[in-house]
């Protein structure tokens, strides 16, 4: 298989992946990459045009198998691969989506406000609100004006004081 | 005043087809505590050449830091484009 291989470096205990950067681009090894960065360290090398060579070593007191981290890294390169390859697809759309929801919103606006019927806002203004507990009475409407509230709140609060003692 | 120190040298080759330096200098930086460095441009590569005050140098470190180059380049080419 040409199109990726890797060498083993047991010694080194470090894995050299060569990846054909036309089915491959640079992008997607720069992503594959950046997702293995807390596992192992890694060095780029070779041509971004033709083969790149990935440097993946292991870190110190690692437990994992530098063949299964390979591998490991061919499945994020195609995982990275399909999803551009989906998000280069569905460009067109996104933008057409993108571009309607920025460039139409003061359209939204006078649409919203023509059609809104307020005669029905109004009918409800209007209506009676059923308030059994007696809640929806304006402070002042209850206490009369600012200075006998000020002596009503400290007249309560002294009392559950006393009755808290 | 330099004398009185021995420093290692080590110096690392970041190929500039997959580097950029804007990368390597903000990486530096943040590693700034563990090593002094200089950046030379090369035809092909980026050299960083890392002094460490301590004769062993810590090797950890420099991988450490190789990793967070890779990291901001990524950053730098993805990230913060990508919306």
């Amino acid at each position: 298989m040409e199109t990726i291989s890797f060498d083993l470096k047991e010694k080194d205990a470090a894995v050299v992946i060569k990846i054909n950067s036309k089915i491959y681009p640079l992008h997607t090894v720069y992503s594959a990459s950046y997702v293995f960065l807390d596992r192992c360290y890694i060095m780029l090398d070779g041509d971004p045009e033709k083969e790149i060579l990935v440097e993946l070593r292991l870190k110190k007191d690692s437990n994992l198998e530098l063949g299964v981290l390979a591998r490991e890294f061919f499945n994020e390169l195609l995982n990275y691969a399909f999803y551009e390859e989906q998000s280069r697809k569905n460009a067109p759309l996104r933008n057409t989506l993108l571009q309607a929801a920025l460039f139409s919103g003061s359209d939204v606006g006078e649409m919203v406000e023509d059609d809104v019927d307020w005669s029905e806002l109004d009918d409800l203004e209007g209506e009676e609100i059923e308030d059994p507990e007696g809640i929806a009475v304006p402070w002042e409407e209850r206490y009369g004006d600012s200075e006998k509230v000020d002596q009503v709140v400290v007249s309560e609060f002294e009392k559950s004081f006393k009755e808290a003692d | 005043m330099d004398s009185f120190f021995s420093y290692s040298v080590l110096k690392i080759n970041f190929n500039k087809k997959f580097y950029d330096l804007f990368s390597i200098e903000d990486a530096l930086k943040v590693f700034g505590e563990f090593f002094s460095s200089k950046v030379n441009v090369g035809e092909t590569c980026f050299v960083v050449e890392l002094n460490f005050l301590d004769k062993e140098g810590d090797i950890v470190v420099v991988k450490e830091f190789c990793n967070y180059v890779l990291g901001l380049v990524h950053d730098n080419r993805h990230g913060r484009a990508q919306i």
